[in-house]
């Protein structure tokens, strides 16, 4: 086998025995987490507002569609609304 | 003596399932919001992934600061364990790519990244023996001069005897993938300890 290889293979068992200092994050973990919670944005409010927001819309909608359906032209109903007869003055 | 090995295996085996049923109800009273569930689960995986992060940095504040982030993403991520395998193999999963995504950091902000210098490691009293923390510095300070993704691979090859696919399933990479990266990193470690003059400093290790 490669000398180097060897070495490095060697220094890698000898590091498995490393005594590592263990340390205790869980209070910063906890309070990490605790702070996410708080930072979190109240979606109800905003859901509420989208739903009221859809019926609203559909509503509107409905009652468009039958006005809309009404007009025979709808772009010349747009610009010339009236087709009154004209009066003789 | 056949019999009190089948009991003490059995015995073993009722013990296991428990501390794994314990280990689920913790899993799942975490994901309902029951923090002292989650402490218990940090304090036992704590020591495994203190382990794992200080093999990517060998600064304590760093490594601190790598196993909070594993946790508070483990916690954020909880939802997404299924249970297929042990607990601990998704949380190496997630400590694997905390690490990974701190070494590339690193690299970015070009950090220069002081590790031990190899002169400082002496040939000691006892012919061949070397203190296990020095050797596990001196393949933290060669493993440091590689590329990152390679440096992964040999880390988690040499200091946590992870497997070829282990370390492609954490890292979401193809085994194939891994297994060329693996040979390849280890042609280019060669080539470093060659420049370092690796073999002269420590050809007297045992």
């Amino acid at each position: 086998m490669d000398k180097i290889i060897e070495i490095v293979e060697k220094l890698a068992q000898k590091a498995k025995n490393e005594v590592i200092t263990q340390f205790d994050v869980s209070n910063e973990v906890m309070t990490q987490i605790s702070l996410l919670h708080y930072e979190q944005p109240r979606l109800l409010p905003i859901e509420i507002f989208a739903s009221v927001s859809a019926i609203a819309a559909s509503i509107v909608i409905f009652f468009s569609m039958n006005a809309f359906q009404c007009i025979v032209n709808p772009l010349f109903q747009l610009f010339t609304p009236y087709q009154g007869a004209s009066l003789p003055w | 003596m056949e019999k009190t090995r089948k009991t003490v295996l059995i015995l073993l085996f009722f013990i296991y399932n428990s501390v794994v049923e314990n280990e689920f109800d913790d899993i799942l009273a975490s994901i309902n919001g029951d923090s002292n569930a989650y402490r218990r689960l940090v304090q036992t995986y704590q020591p495994q992934i203190v382990s794992l992060m200080w093999r990517f940095t060998r600064d304590r504040t760093e490594a601190e600061q790598l196993v909070q982030d594993v946790f508070v993403e483990a916690f954020l991520s909880l939802k997404s364990y299924k249970g297929h395998g042990p607990f601990s193999h998704w949380l190496k999963k997630i400590a694997t790519r905390v690490g990974y995504r701190f070494w590339k950091q690193q690299d970015k902000a070009r950090l220069l990244v002081s590790v031990e210098d190899f002169d400082t490691i002496d040939e000691p009293d006892e012919p061949g023996e070397i203190d296990p923390t020095e050797a596990a510095a001196a393949l933290h300070s060669l493993l440091a001069k590689m590329p990152t993704d390679d440096r992964l691979v040999l880390t988690l090859m040499y200091f946590e005897d992870c497997p070829i696919d282990e370390i492609a399933h954490r890292m979401g990479w193809t085994t194939a993938g891994t297994k060329m990266r693996a040979m390849r990193a280890r042609g280019k470690l060669k080539k470093i300890a060659e420049k370092e003059k690796f073999s002269e400093r420590f050809e007297w290790i045992k």
